[in-house]
């Protein structure tokens, strides 16, 4: 039994210049304590399917699908439902850290906040526990910080904030979105670390999103892959890294520093709009593969291998890449 | 904070004397001579030497200024054409505004925020519209006209409220508040309309703020994602406005006492230029202007303490 069952998630905005299809008919399942790594170039609907998730979208978007947890369908939950399971079971923490929390409150009393909401803690308590927090996400001098305001603090310090009042309520399922953008290299592997030691002390089911498959690949159990609102390829990770399939992973594979693996090369081309895409495959203009086939229909998503599911009329490895 | 303050303080000191210098300035270059004026009917040219000398009007500007405001230090702002003590009419006369005032800027707020964070919330429905055209009809009543119309309705034809006058707050409390209420909203119209309009876009703001997002992703309720998160960070704002709104307060109050003929300071404001009172207008002007800094100082500091950035980096300083 997974933890979470999305089904069809598809996601219209409706803007001035007409529908964007932000998230088309994506399915994915989430396990018990497991790790899925959701890669992606920028503006291909990852932030997106998960934030509409818990109905965090502005009103101009329309959801559709289905998103099992726990007995409810997410997207039809009553809203007092709705609002037990958020920053309760499913906690989110969002890609701004800079802008992500409020510069008029400390950022203990924001991390309280969600304690006294849902555990019905005292104001000393949810202070305690709220500096109990900042140390597990190994802010230094966390008695001195919970008093502090954001803007006194660095990116990374409020990344982990935001970490922190995530994992209060020791959620069931840890939304993550690009933690790591924004810092440095040295932080990145700090925030990872802490991840993997969060699964590992309490079980927390996480969603990695990310644009960078090479923070996967330390961290994740499986992978989905999305180009332009769809899921085009989901395999356990050492499957993945062992056998891509669609051209767009392999792509992606070719950006990741890895030992042996030649030079760096990029995606030629750049992510369609999708408020104008292509007829056939989203991919095609920019895809060494593509013909008449893939140019004039949309490929299904099939299963190629165990657990390994592929959406191309011509999977398999880059040469090159296998080379 | 405390430096800020300091700064503040310092800045306020400077303006007020600047202001100091100008109202002196300006009321000697008022046409007519202040010692005929003081004389009375009375146009012999020995008397009116005799009024020059006794106000000291013969010296030198300089010498009369710095006589005027060493006094004034010293709570001595010199007597009135009736041989009155300026600065004790005024003392009688600033708490009676200094009511109508904070009536109505407690009206005024009350009415604006409330109105704000409604048409913010409820953005493009009726309620919004609503708010936003009574907005913009109360910024261009002007307040003799409302005032009229008020008492004309409430007064004439109704009988809820007295037409005019005043009763002292510690005569009798109630009739106190009767007296003050149409005059009150009157007075507040114009800060309130101006604060909607300020609290809704600020409040439209922040409500699509990525704060408020995680706000709402952390389960709490709608009620505590707008009334503390979205809210607190548009009080800044809002602050601001209602600083800037207590100087059109003070001309507004000067109006405002004259229809509903309340005794304050507005009033006597005219009473010294109806009648010429050179040395009660001076008075006058220079309190109406040691007030509106020293209420822009307060502004400021409520304004830091909202602000936590301000307040932080005012005491790093
Ligand atoms: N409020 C909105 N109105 C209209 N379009 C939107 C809105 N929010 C997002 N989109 C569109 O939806 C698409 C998906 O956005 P999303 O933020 O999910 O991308 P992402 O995969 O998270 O990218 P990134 O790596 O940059 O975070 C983008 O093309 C974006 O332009
Ligand atoms: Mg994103």
């Amino acid at each position: 039994m997974s933890l979470l069952e999305v089904e069809d998630l598809s996601v219209r905005f409706d803007t001035d210049d007409g529908p964007v299809h932000a998230v088309d008919h994506l399915s994915l399942t989430l396990g018990e304590s497991e790790v899925l790594g959701v890669v992606g170039e920028s503006g291909c609907g990852k932030s997106v399917s998960f934030m509409s998730l818990l109905r965090l979208l502005p009103e101009t978007a329309t959801v559709n699908g289905t998103a099992r947890f726990d007995g409810v369908d997410l997207l039809r939950a009553s809203g007092s439902r709705l609002r037990q399971i958020r920053g309760r079971q499913i906690a989110f923490v969002f890609q701004e850290p800079m802008t992500s929390l409020n510069p008029a409150f400390k950022v203990g009393n924001q991390i309280g906040e969600v304690l006294r909401r849902h555990l019905g803690l005292s104001r000393a308590d949810a202070r305690a526990r709220a500096i109990e927090l900042l140390h597990l996400v190994r802010i230094p001098s966390p008695e001195r910080r919970v008093d502090e305001y954001p803007h006194q603090l660095s990116g990374g310090m409020r990344q982990r904030v935001m970490i922190a009042m995530a994992l209060a309520c020791d959620p069931k399922i840890l939304i993550a979105d690009e933690p790591t953008t924004a810092l440095d290299v040295t932080i990145q592997a700090g925030i990872l670390d802490l991840m993997r030691d969060i699964r590992e002390r309490l079980g927390t089911a996480i969603v990695l999103i990310t644009h960078n498959l090479g923070v996967v690949a330390d961290v994740a159990d499986r992978v989905v892959v999305m180009y332009a609102g769809r899921k085009v390829e989901e395999a356990p990770v050492h499957e993945l890294f062992a056998r891509p399939q669609h051209p767009y992973t392999n792509g992606l594979l070719g950006a990741v520093p890895r030992p042996g693996a030649g030079r760096l090369r990029e995606i030629p081309g750049r992510v369609p709009s999708l408020a104008e895409l292509p007829r056939g495959c989203a991919f095609a203009p920019r895809c060494p593969r593509a013909d008449e086939i893939t140019r004039s229909n949309v490929p299904d998503l099939r299963s190629i291998g165990p657990q390994h599911l592929v959406a191309c009329f011509h999977p398999g490895p880059d040469v090159e890449a296998v080379a | 904070m405390g430096g800020f303050l300091l700064r503040k303080a310092g800045a306020a000191l400077i303006v007020v004397f600047i202001s100091s210098v100008v109202v002196f300035a300006g009321v000697r270059a008022l046409p007519g001579d202040p010692a005929i004026a003081l004389g009375g009917e009375n146009r012999d040219p020995a008397v009116v030497q005799a009024i020059r000398h006794t106000y000291g009007l013969d010296q030198p500007l300089p010498v009369q200024y710095v006589k005027w405001v060493g006094r004034a230090l010293r709570g001595d702002l010199g007597l009135d054409a009736r041989q009155l003590p300026v600065a004790h009419t005024i003392v009688t006369r600033i708490p009676i505004t200094l009511e109508l005032a904070f009536l109505s800027v407690l009206i005024g707020s009350l009415i604006g925020l409330l109105a704000g964070v409604i048409a913010a919330v409820r953005r493009g429905k009726i309620s919004d519209h609503a708010a936003t055209t009574s907005a913009l009809v109360g910024l261009s009543l002007p307040h003799f006209w409302l005032g009229l119309m008020m008492i004309i309705l409430f007064a004439v034809d109704l009988h809820w409220l007295p037409a005019s006058g005043y009763v002292s707050f510690r005569e009798h409390p109630l009739a106190n508040l009767e007296h003050m209420l149409m005059p009150a909203v009157v007075l507040g119209t114009g800060l309130s309309a101006v604060l909607m309009r300020q609290t809704r876009s600020a409040m439209l703001t922040s409500l699509s703020a990525d704060y408020v997002r995680t706000a709402r992703a952390k389960g709490l309720a709608e009620r505590s994602v707008v009334g503390k998160h979205a809210l607190r960070n548009s009080l800044i704002t809002v602050t601001t406005v209602i600083g800037l709104q207590l100087g059109a307060l003070i001309s507004g109050a000067v109006i405002t006492e004259q229809i509903f003929v309340i005794p304050g300071f507005g009033r006597l404001t005219l009473e010294a230029i109806n009648q010429r009172d050179y040395t009660l207008l001076q008075g006058v002007v220079l309190v109406a202007a040691t007030g509106y800094v020293v209420v822009n100082l307060l502004v400021d500091v409520v304004y830091s303490l909202l602000n936590p950035r301000i307040r932080v980096s005012g005491a790093t300083q």
